[in-house]
């Protein structure tokens, strides 16, 4: 993997507990604990040279969105 | 990314078709290409970029006229059409990369041009849509010029060590892209669209009970200000790039001056120099004038000084005379009691004959002595205030201010006349241009760079102000989210965007200073492996990623020699390349150009460490092919040498080496 990949996405998982400190909501946090932040990541680091924007917001929209429909249907009884 | 082979047809001063081998292999990492000047070194770099990008810029990053590539010879047997062709292995693919531009008529302007493109991944042709695609995320333009740069164009780096300007700032933001800190800035911007994407459906979702009602109103307003702050920052960024426009539309028109606008700027130059100098000079004058008023007598100096040292021992001789007279005359009136009476003078006891004899033995010599001695000059008390009067005037002090207040105006004046002699030269070679009016350009392109620094500045305070914003928002959200009736699903889908937004926001600047102190790290590796000054330690990174060196007592080296500058700058490039999100091949123009021997070694020894793939570009008076062959250390590849035919727009690759 590329040096400066790992290391950009070194610092964001580091950051990530920080970050969950501020977040009430706890479907929310669960989300942003488990692989989340890795996937917009691989979204950011390839899009990165991209202009066009529409195609990283849709792909990180559609992560969220499978994240959110996971974690509730798991938060059913 | 390694270049294999590249093929030129009609491409610069290269006519026909003209192929290079470029292999290398992992203990053999560099190619050498010697050309002199002219020859056509500088095209195979253009030809490299325009067959990645379909594009090439000159010094000042413009891009240049394809037209202008087709080989004159070419042209003039009616052949338009040019092609590059580039083979290389990226990430275990192979590709080769195709482009080729002609025309049906003699070209005289881009229009007249028909371009195309092909590019094979593994022998399949990849589709014309995706080419562009494919060739950035191997090797992104923005990046290029880390991998394919000028050696003489290395001295950009160093403004990265003064205020930031907008070319420092261009320059900061490559550096930034290398080491990929877009993928984070986007990324933010990518996720801030999502969240007040979801925010505005989460709103436009709630009941409209009273307290809805008032957090929707509330919420309404915030978007309001929101949607007010983004249109004046929108009206910033619309008026920067005006600016920016203008900026570019006069850096243009001065351009067209040529050599006469910088001339005209070294001319403003030496006027204020001269103008400060006059200033120097009269100032000194009027000094010497008063100094020579108040002191008429500096020129007596020597004889004055002279005089006090005659006086100065005549004073002194007549003074140990007197003392030596006083002495005598007390010890022969001490005697005179004691001799006659034959008595000690002491203790009155009587004195035996011999002491008494001897006592007036003693008495004669001692009045034989002051018979002797000279007699005592009358005017002691004349010479006393002679030296009195002479002193007033021996005032070193005076004397070393005017031979420093001469010293000044000679050199004040003597620099004057160089600066003058100077400025006629290039007010001479002036003659004929319109000074006014270059002067007037030159003012109006400080001016829109002043402008445009103040916009930016602008922009930052409302970029502030929008993400205070945006803050309150999220927590307004965060509230109306809690509320009975809220959507939970969007409301969850509002909080995972803003902690990611946040996370990202923090891992920029987190990120950032990673990468700075990492970059100042490498930097100083390569730095202290590449130098031949032994006091230099490291160098020490700023906020611009700009370079400074720093000696054994941890002094920043202010004044450092354009050889040092270029590389510093090595050190800089070659530190990206370790860091960068991107592996390319290196392929370095005329990169040897201000340096000596020492740091030519250095640096040949180090380049099969910086890269799988070094390409160099040189001409004979930077490195002497024996030097090359040595000093790599058996990691050449391959050599040529750039020969020229019959016309001097034909020139060709003659092969010298091949070690693997």
């Amino acid at each position: 993997m590329e040096r400066s990949k790992d290391a950009a996405k070194t610092v964001l998982e580091a950051l990530v507990p920080n970050i969950l400190a501020g977040v009430s909501n706890e479907v929310a946090a669960e989300i942003l604990k488990g692989e989340i932040v890795a996937e917009v990541f691989e979204v950011a680091w390839s899009c990165r040279f991209e202009d066009d924007r529409r195609n990283a917001q849709r792909r990180i929209r559609q992560l969220i969105a499978d994240a959110i429909k996971t974690r509730q249907i798991e938060a059913l009884p | 990314m390694i270049i294999r082979r590249l093929v030129l047809e009609n491409f610069g001063p290269y006519f026909g078709k003209h192929e290079l081998d470029l292999s290398v292999t992992p203990d053999h990492e560099v190619v050498l290409i010697y050309g002199e000047n002219m020859r056509g070194k500088t095209s195979i770099v253009n030809a490299i970029r325009w067959c990645l990008y379909g594009s090439t810029l000159d010094r000042y990053e413009r891009p240049i006229p394809q037209q202008r590539f087709i080989n004159y010879d070419a042209i003039n047997v009616g052949d338009y059409h040019m092609a590059v062709e580039i083979t290389f292995d990226h990430q275990d693919s192979h590709y080769e990369l195709e482009r080729r531009i002609q025309s049906s008529v003699k070209p005289t302007s881009d229009r007249d041009l028909k371009s195309s493109v092909n590019l094979k991944k593994d022998g399949y042709l990849v589709p014309g849509g995706d080419i562009t695609d494919v060739v950035y995320d191997i090797l992104h333009p923005d990046i290029a010029r880390f991998f394919l740069f000028d050696g003489e164009m290395l001295a950009q780096y160093e403004i990265l060590l003064g205020q930031p300007t907008i070319a420092s700032q261009k320059v900061r933001e490559s550096i930034e892209q290398i080491l990929g800190l877009p993928a984070l800035t986007k990324g933010k911007e990518d996720v801030e669209t999502l969240k007040k994407d979801a925010q505005r459906r989460q709103t436009k979702a709630l009941d409209v009970s009273k307290q809805h009602a008032a957090l929707t109103a509330k919420s309404q307003q915030l978007e309001a200000a929101l949607e007010g702050v983004k249109g004046d920052l929108d009206g910033l960024r619309n008026v920067y790039s005006k600016l920016q426009e203008e900026r570019d539309q006069l850096s243009d028109k001065l351009q067209g001056f040529g050599d006469a606008e910088a001339e005209i700027r070294e001319l403003d130059t030496l006027e204020a120099e001269i103008g400060k100098l006059t200033t120097e000079a009269e100032e000194a004058h009027a000094e010497c004038k008063k100094l020579i008023a108040e002191a008429w007598w500096i020129p007596a100096t020597p004889r004055i000084a002279a005089r006090l040292l005659e006086l100065n021992e005549a004073i002194e001789n007549q003074f140990s005379l007197r003392l030596r007279r006083e002495q005598l005359s007390a010890d022969i009136t001490r005697l005179a009691k004691s001799v006659p009476n034959r008595v000690c003078e002491f203790c009155g006891q009587p004195l035996a004959e011999a002491v008494a004899q001897h006592l007036e033995e003693r008495q004669k010599a001692l009045a034989a002595q002051l018979t002797a001695l000279p007699p005592l000059a009358t005017d002691v008390d004349t010479l006393i205030a002679e030296r009195r009067s002479l002193q007033a005037f021996a005032r070193e002090d005076l004397s070393v201010r005017l031979a420093e207040a001469e010293r000044r105006s000679v050199k004040a004046t003597v620099d004057q006349h160089k600066r003058e002699s100077k400025a006629d030269a290039i007010r001479t070679r002036l003659r004929g241009h319109d000074r006014a009016e270059i002067k007037a350009t030159q003012l109006q392109l400080e001016n829109a760079v002043r402008q445009m620094l103040k916009v930016e500045s602008d922009i930052a305070t409302k970029a502030r102000d929008e993400a205070d914003l945006n803050q309150q928002m999220a927590r307004l959200q965060q509230e109306i989210g809690r509320l009975p009736g809220a959507d939970k699903r969007i409301a969850v889908e509002a909080d995972v965007y803003s902690a990611l937004e946040r996370l990202l926001e923090l891992g920029i600047d987190e990120y950032r200073d990673r990468l700075r102190l990492e970059v100042e790290a490498e930097a100083t590796g390569i730095f202290r492996e590449l130098t031949t000054e032994p006091r230099y330690e490291k160098l020490e990174i700023n906020e611009q990623y700009g370079l400074r060196i720093v000696d054994d007592l941890g002094r920043t080296i202010v004044d450092k020699s354009a050889g040092a500058e270029q590389i510093v700058a090595l050190a800089l490039i070659g530190a990206l390349n370790r860091c960068a999100t991107k592996e390319g091949p290196i392929v370095m123009d005329t990169p040897f150009g201000r340096l000596d021997r020492g740091h030519r070694e250095k640096i040949l020894r180090f380049l099969p460490t910086l890269h799988t793939q070094v390409i160099l570009l040189v001409q004979s008076g930077e490195l002497e092919p024996t030097e090359a062959a040595a000093y790599l250390d058996g990691g050449l590849a391959r050599e040529y040498r750039i020969s020229r035919d019959e016309s001097p727009t034909r020139s060709r690759f003659d092969p010298v080496r091949k070690v693997q």
